[in-house]
């Protein structure tokens, strides 16, 4: 093997296609004169082959965008999980006095709620006090001819009768036929 | 967490209390008058004999009705329904001329009573003259129309109590005899 030769270091490079373009043609005039080299060439190639084949594809940039995208969610997420560990690792122990507090400032609206209902429209401003019917006549009078007023009370049912008796009634509508019991 | 603790009771006890103070603070009596006419003989010819008819719009008052009276049938024939302050008056147009004024006077706190007095007017139609013309005594004093003379027939002060009714009648109408259910409650 003739490893003197000038072109023979840059056959990776022709193979390649890195040299420049007077290089090149320089090693394929050589290339057609010296057997060495063609075949140093020959397995260079065949090397090259081999190697292309055992290599793992190439990714396409939107491939590479894809990758990207995916690894910063994947990491944000994680960084997420993380701050929430630590956020539940704070709250736990002040819930027993959250809880506490809620129920004082429940139970507090309900009993003012109790206490203004106690007084108000249902409770003592204005509850009926049972008196129900029971009334009493402080005064009564007619100031027309041919009428006498009276009243009386029944206990069974409580109620308090105010009658003016007329003198010229007819059909019976008078204090017999009131018939008070 | 504290502070809305303390602030938000207060704030509720503060708009349940606007809310309470009108009632509390009420001094209205809420008065409704229910006229019936009592007749002694039921309308109905056919009815049995005893059987007392009570129309359906006074079935609150009807087991009362057929307590205190011995009428047949009562027919139920206005009712109203108003509002009145403290020293103010209610007037109530009844059947036949006759009106119902209502003053509620007082409220009585401990006993809870309202203190109320009651006026029932009627209406006469004045009398007509020599000339034919109808004319009131109030036209001797030289007024030339016609006036309605009025006749209070029943004035009386009670105390009712809170939300009770009590019962006035007598006075004859053409269908029989007339009775007033009155309530009142503060």
């Amino acid at each position: 093997m003739k490893r003197d030769c000038r072109v023979f270091r840059h056959l990776t490079a022709f193979v390649d296609n890195e040299l420049p373009e007077r290089m090149r043609r320089k090693v394929e005039e050589h290339l057609g004169r010296c057997e060495t080299c063609s075949r140093e060439l020959d397995s260079i190639r065949a090397s090259d082959r081999i190697l292309a084949s055992a290599r793992p594809p190439a990714l396409h940039e939107e491939r590479w965008s894809e990758f990207r995208v995916g690894l910063s969610q994947a990491l944000d997420e994680v960084d997420r999980e993380t701050r929430r560990s630590a956020r539940l690792r704070e709250v736990r122990p002040l819930h027993g006095a959250f809880r506490r507090r809620v129920l004082a400032t429940v139970g507090a609206c309900a009993g003012i709620v109790l206490v203004v209902l106690s007084l108000g429209p249902m409770g003592l401003l204005s509850r009926s006090n049972g008196n129900g019917d029971d009334c009493i006549v402080d005064s009564i009078e007619t100031y027309a001819a041919g009428y006498t007023p009276m009243f009386f009370t029944s206990e069974d049912p409580e109620m308090t009768v105010i009658w003016v008796f007329a003198e010229e009634v007819e059909g019976g509508a008078t204090g017999e036929a009131l018939g008070a019991q | 967490m504290r502070a809305i603790a303390i602030v938000f009771p207060m704030i509720l006890l503060v708009a349940l209390l606007a809310l309470a103070a009108p009632a509390a603070a009420k001094d209205e009596v809420t008065i409704e008058v229910i006229s019936i006419s009592a007749s002694a003989t039921a309308a109905d010819s056919e009815k049995a004999d005893g059987e007392v008819f009570v129309d359906s719009r006074l079935s609150d008052y009807a087991r009362k009705l057929r307590s205190l009276f011995a009428y047949k049938q009562y027919t139920f024939l206005t009712s109203g329904r108003t509002e009145s302050p403290m020293g103010g008056s209610a007037r109530f147009q009844l059947p036949e001329r006759f009106s119902l004024v209502v003053e509620p006077e007082a409220y009585d706190e401990t006993d809870e009573r309202i203190e109320m007095m009651i006026t029932l007017i009627h209406d006469v139609p004045p009398k007509p003259d020599e000339d034919g013309e109808q004319r009131s005594r109030s036209q001797e004093s030289g007024r030339e129309h016609a006036a309605v003379e009025q006749e209070i027939v029943l004035r009386t002060k009670i105390r009712l109590g809170n939300g009770g009714t009590v019962l006035l009648g007598g006075p004859p109408i053409s269908t029989g005899v007339l009775i007033l259910a009155l309530s009142a409650r503060k």
